[in-house]
């Protein structure tokens, strides 16, 4: 393998915008869209983070939750919820036999388990390419809102339950979790549509005085 | 000269915040909180428009929301409802539908002209001949109509909103209000809107002279503004019912699509005008619109006025004339007996006389016709509708305040569904059967008295508290004798007409009496003859009338003439509102960025973006493509195919899943073989195709066309259910990044970077093979879709770029170059491939597609199997053959659709038709009847300027490739 240089499924919105920029898991990435401060702020009122560089594996077939199971994965118990493992990676179960595992920056969990990976016979790794957001701040309501027809305010997020549906045209997956102490809400899309949903849900974040804050903001990498 | 009159105490305006704005050129004087009507009334401007049809000058009507006489254009905005948009200071107004000025309307002259202008003219005049009609047609819209569209108009985004409630009340008055305070007891989350500025309804306007209405509204609002389970929205109307309880809440800065779990509509009544000769004279309003510009503006309707009413309601209003400083010269009851003689008894005794069992027989105009100068009043028999006209009276005065009885405001519910009674206790319709978690309260629901509507509203919200589960006390509404509100027949004839039904379309009473003599005796024809109910207020007004008229035409109860269809929006709603931000999802391949910074002119396919073709500053545009064409014939060229849907089929059943699922045979293939994957649905038709590769014994890559992915995935998922196979699907269309190096020269610039042997031996057409491609793992794919050579190299979305700019360079010797759906179009052509959806429809099957061999009618079943063995029996009507023009043909090409005609008849189409520069020839796709199908066949295309063009069926591909001979 060569030194590849990855591309993120929302680096043509990020090109055009004034972000400090770095390399995660290969890929280029916004590190840094204003000075911390001002992050803060906007991470308390109404903001939007590009995760997309965060490592995911995908696994489906009826041998999937056994196989997880045997890794020593704490598993959700039903379909559309999630659960955290100990070094802070998500386990999200998509459907009865359909898997997402994500990294956090510094947790190794996809590349460890693909080690011990045998495909084949009822478990099959898929291959994703998720445009991944963060979405804080006090004012998700009023985001959610102008693209969302499902009231994901309301507890709908609540004991860790995962909701399929769509935002702004684009079917995402969303959970509410609790990151670095503060409530924030994930999202996942496919990574073809990440351009579109980060401009058009940043487009409205700015209207209603928020912005972005960029991948350090929550995840320091050295 | 100024009608501003003291203080109210429910007033809606801020004295403290006067403004200044212009109408028709004259400086006037407002409040903040005045609304357009308001201000111009209180300053003396009593034109406020000038009808639709016959250009009449008409003033306030209603004043309640639906006023369409009285719209304005400021600026690039038009049709600005006056009653209900708030003045601005610098606003600069002019009504709408006018030539010189509303005053000086030079159009007012076919009023005159109103004779000759019975419903039905237009339709019948007009007609022939025909090449007249357009002539006709601009002189008829510019005579009549609304404002001026300006397409110039700013595009500001209205963003649309989702909220969601356990229950929506639609209405907040009395019982609105008391129906939002019970529900949040229950612990319901409420929304509560209005479509007026402030909450109440009538408890802010009808007082008859008193003030208890108010302490009641001030103790109501006082409750729902300290809720916090309550969300009072005013300044905002429910446009509709929609399904699962949606509706729209429209304000002024966009729509909120409320998600209800039950609805409560307690929207009310719209007041209903008498009808009478000249009862659209400016001055001439409905009681409850005095009373509106009386207690929320501050603003005396008139001096001198006379009440004409049919119900009770006419004395109420006359109290607050009275309150008011308006000098009431008369009472004219047009019933034979008054109701509530307490209130008979408060009139009388402010000296006011009361003539009863009579009429306004028509209202006297000034000799301008833009005011009222007197009434003549005439004993009236309420149930022949007879006025005695050889016994009349005058009265001077200016203006008038009518009443005769209320419709109900039930749009919302008849579309939710209602079934909906005529009550002839309350001459109204009244809900008689409600859907399931749809509730009617107050006057909407035929309750009237204000202490049951009180009741009402409470008794509504505990059946939908009950309704979502909630334990819930019922409350029983007390019943309360009174006279009928409504009047059953408040029309006076006369012999001049002018008496108006509809003041929208200037209708009339002897429009419908023709319109019946013509055969339009059904409400449904009537109101499409008449143009009844069609205007901008929807009949707010003149529907009950209409039915009424009707029916006493027909000689039929009211109910049996029923009511027209109540379609959203409530109120006209800007398509601005409607379009709101408007969302366009759109995917982007891995090689977007490369794409644009290297000239891609991109283009919508799809939801994909995907370059047409690649700008040279030298060329254009045609030039581009020819060139990208000219190097994938003659060298090398590139094109991104990251759209092509990618699917893994995976597990043991996955071949018997393949053979079930596509027409083709997927037994016996080896690892790496391809096979075309053709699929049809259950009529035999074609849907899609792509190659099916196998990449293990439990695992298939397939791939489908581009637009097709999530369709095709879709239809597996709901196989593999149906028939319980032990097969996993997975869509990668947008995890896999796909590049095509396409040419002669394409296996030299790919083996120079990839570790994979791509001879002819070791991979043939149609084979795949794994192994890296830039140091990136690989799948590369020996196709022939645009070039004899070509590889398809998929590789993860993410290295997608890496792979494609190491490519772009490794060719950079051999002037490798960028292709895109332009030059691909025509490449695929040459090859002689067809496309399905393009060069195919929704009714054609493989056999006429020549796909006959990609059908293995021996499987024992596949999808659309059945289909096919029943079309396989009878003989082709059409065929999709390649053809050629003649050698040297210079003409303008034919297009693709044009038709294929022998003798007269139409026998097929073309469906795909390019110059082909490497061929110097046109060629072709067309659909043509079998006789013309064979090999050398000639056919003739019509064009689209009626030439005809001889084309040659050929024998496909047109390039000579190293499997097939080349057929030009």
């Amino acid at each position: 393998m060569t030194n590849v240089l990855y591309t993120n499924p929302v680096s043509h919105a990020h090109d055009t915008s004034e972000s400090v920029t770095g390399i995660v898991n290969g890929m280029t990435m916004a590190m840094r869209y204003a000075n911390s401060e001002l992050e803060n702020v906007r991470s308390h009122h109404l903001s939007i983070c590009d995760v997309s560089a965060l490592q995911r594996l995908g696994l489906k077939g009826p041998r999937a939750q056994q196989w997880l199971a045997e890794q020593d994965m704490v598993l959700p118990e039903r379909a559309n919820s999630w659960i955290k493992q100990k070094n802070g990676a998500l386990l999200l179960r998509l459907g009865n036999t359909e898997f997402m595992i994500e990294d956090t920056a510094s947790s190794e969990v996809c590349n460890s388990i693909t080690t011990t990976f045998t495909a084949g016979d009822g478990l099959h790794p898929l291959q994703r390419n998720d445009a991944a957001f963060i979405i804080s701040g006090v004012n998700v309501d009023t985001l959610f809102s102008q693209v969302c027809a499902v009231d994901l305010l309301s507890g709908a997020l609540e004991n860790n339950t995962l909701i399929m549906t769509s935002m702004a045209g684009v079917s995402v997956t969303v959970l509410m979790q609790t990151l670095n102490g503060e409530t924030v809400y994930r999202l996942w899309c496919d990574g073809s549509y990440g351009t579109y949903l980060w401009q058009t849900l940043l487009g409205i974040i700015e209207e209603q005085d928020g912005g972005p804050v960029g991948f350090n903001f929550y995840y320091e990498i050295n | 000269m100024t009608s501003r009159i003291n203080k109210q105490r429910n007033e809606w305006i801020d004295r403290s915040k006067p403004l200044t704005f212009k109408y028709e050129g004259q400086l006037i004087k407002g409040y903040e909180g005045d609304t357009i009507t308001s201000a111009l009334w209180a300053s003396g401007q009593k034109v406020l428009g000038r009808s639709f049809k016959y250009h009449r000058a008409r003033g306030v009507l209603s004043f309640a929301n639906h006023d369409v006489n009285a719209m304005m254009t400021d600026g690039v905005d038009t049709n600005i409802r006056a009653d209900v948009w708030p003045v601005a200071s610098g606003m600069d107004l002019l009504a709408v539908n006018t030539k010189g000025g509303v005053l000086k309307d030079k159009n007012k002259f076919i009023d005159k002209l109103s004779p000759f202008l019975p419903v039905g003219f237009y339709y019948k005049t007009f007609y022939k001949p025909k090449s007249l009609f357009p002539f006709w047609e601009d002189k008829i819209r510019k005579a009549a109509g609304l404002g001026e569209v300006n397409f110039n108009y700013p595009r500001i985004i209205k963003p649309k909103k989702f909220a969601h409630c356990d229950v929506l009340i639609i209405g907040a008055g009395v019982s609105g209000l008391s129906a939002a305070i019970t529900s949040a007891k229950h612990g319901l989350n409420v929304i509560i809107v209005d479509e007026n500025k402030r909450a109440g309804g009538s408890l802010s306007y009808d007082a008859a002279g008193e003030k208890s209405s108010f302490d009641l509204l001030e103790s109501l609002l006082n409750q729902v503004n300290n809720n916090e389970k309550i969300n009072l929205i005013t300044d905002a109307y429910a446009g509709g019912h929609y399904g699962d309880h949606l509706v729209p809440i429209v304000a002024k800065d966009g729509i909120t699509k409320v998600w209800a779990k039950s609805v409560i509509v307690a929207a009310g009544v719209f007041e209903q005008p008498p009808v009478f000769r000249y009862n659209d004279i400016p001055g001439v309003m409905l009681g409850s619109a005095a009373q509106r510009l009386i207690h929320r503006y501050g603003v005396k309707p008139f001096n001198k006025g006379v009440v004409v009413t049919a119900n009770d309601h006419g004395y109420r209003s006359a109290l607050d004339l009275i309150a008011a400083g308006v000098e009431v010269v008369a009472l004219v009851d047009m019933r034979k007996q008054a109701g509530d003689q307490a209130l008979v008894q408060r009139v009388s005794d402010k000296g006011i006389h009361i003539y009863q069992a009579n009429c306004i027989y028509e209202v006297v105009p000034t000799a301008s016709k833009l005011g009222v100068k007197e009434v003549v009043i005439c004993p009236y028999d309420e149930i022949t509708a007879e006025a005695k006209s050889t016994h009349s009276m005058r009265v001077q005065c200016d203006g008038v305040a009518m009443s005769a009885g209320w419709a109900p405001a039930a749009a919302l519910l008849y579309q939710a569904g209602t079934k909906m009674r005529y009550d002839n206790g309350v001459n109204q319709f009244v809900p008689e059967q409600l859907p399931e978690g749809v509730f009617a309260a107050g006057k909407v629901n035929g309750v009237y008295h204000l202490n049951a509507r009180l009741q009402d509203g409470q008794r509504a919200a505990v059946e939908a508290a009950q309704f979502l589960g909630h334990d819930a006390e019922r409350i029983t509404v007390e019943h309360y004798e009174s006279a009928s509100p409504s009047h059953p027949y408040p029309i006076v004839s006369h012999p001049k007409g002018k008496n108006f039904v509809d003041f929208d379309e200037d209708i009339q009473v002897k429009d419908f009496i023709n319109a019946a003599k013509e055969g339009f005796d059904n409400i449904e024809l009537m109101k499409r003859f008449t143009t009844v109910g069609m205007g901008p207020s929807q009949g707010k007004h003149s529907n009950m009338n209409a039915i009424r008229i009707l029916a006493r035409i027909r000689n039929l109860p009211v109910e049996k003439i029923g009511s027209t269809t109540a379609r959203p929006f409530f109120h006209p709603t800007p398509i601005g509102h409607l379009g709101g931000r408007g969302f366009h999802p759109h995917r982007h391949t891995a090689m977007h960025t490369w794409h644009v910074s290297n000239g891609g002119e991109m283009i919508e396919a799809g939801a994909w973006q995907r370059p047409a073709y690649y700008h040279n500053a030298a060329l254009s545009a045609k030039q581009c493509v020819e060139k990208e064409v000219k190097a994938v014939r003659n060298s090398l060229g590139m094109i991104d195919g990251s759209t092509l849907g990618k699917i893994e089929v995976l597990g043991t059943d996955s071949e018997d899943f393949l053979n079930r699922f596509y027409t083709g045979s997927f037994s016996g293939m080896v690892i790496g073989e391809s096979r075309v994957a053709l699929m049809i649905d259950e009529t035999g038709v074609m849907v899609d195709d792509g190659l099916a590769i196998k990449l293990a014994e439990d695992n298939y890559y397939v791939s489908t066309n581009s637009s097709n992915a999530a369709t095709v995935y879709r239809e597996m998922q709901r196989h593999v259910q149906r028939w319980g196979l032990n097969v996993t699907l997975a869509n990668v269309t947008s995890s896999v990044a796909v590049m095509t190096l396409a040419g002669p020269k394409s296996r030299t610039v790919l083996q120079r970077l990839s570790d994979c042997d791509l001879t002819d031996s070791a991979l043939a057409n149609g084979h795949l093979t794994v192994g890296t491609v830039a140091g990136i793992e690989a799948k590369v794919i020996r196709v022939s879709f645009v070039s004899d050579l070509a590889f398809e190299i998929h590789v993860p979305y993410s290295a997608g770029l890496q792979v494609w700019t190491a490519l772009m360079a490794a060719g950079s010797t051999e002037g490798i170059t960028p292709f895109g759906t332009d030059a691909q179009r025509v490449l695929r052509l040459e090859m002689g491939h067809h496309l399905i959806s393009h060069d195919t429809d929704g009714l054609t099957n493989p056999f006429e597609a020549h796909s006959g061999a990609l059908v293995d009618m021996t499987k024992p079943y596949f999808v659309g199997q059945r289909s096919l063995k029943i079309i396989a029996k009878k003989p082709l009507t059409k065929q999709l053959v390649s053809f050629v023009l003649e050698q040297g043909f210079n003409s303008e090409l034919p297009n693709e659709c044009n038709l294929v005609i022998n003798n007269g008849l139409i026998t097929g189409r073309v469906t795909s038709i390019v110059y082909s520069h490497h061929l110097e020839r046109v060629i072709g796709l067309a659909f043509v009847a079998e006789d013309q199908s064979k090999i050398g066949a000639k056919f003739e295309i019509r064009k689209d300027n009626g030439d005809m063009v001889t084309a040659t069926v050929v024998k496909a591909p047109f390039i000579k490739t190293r499997s097939k001979g080349a057929s030009v």
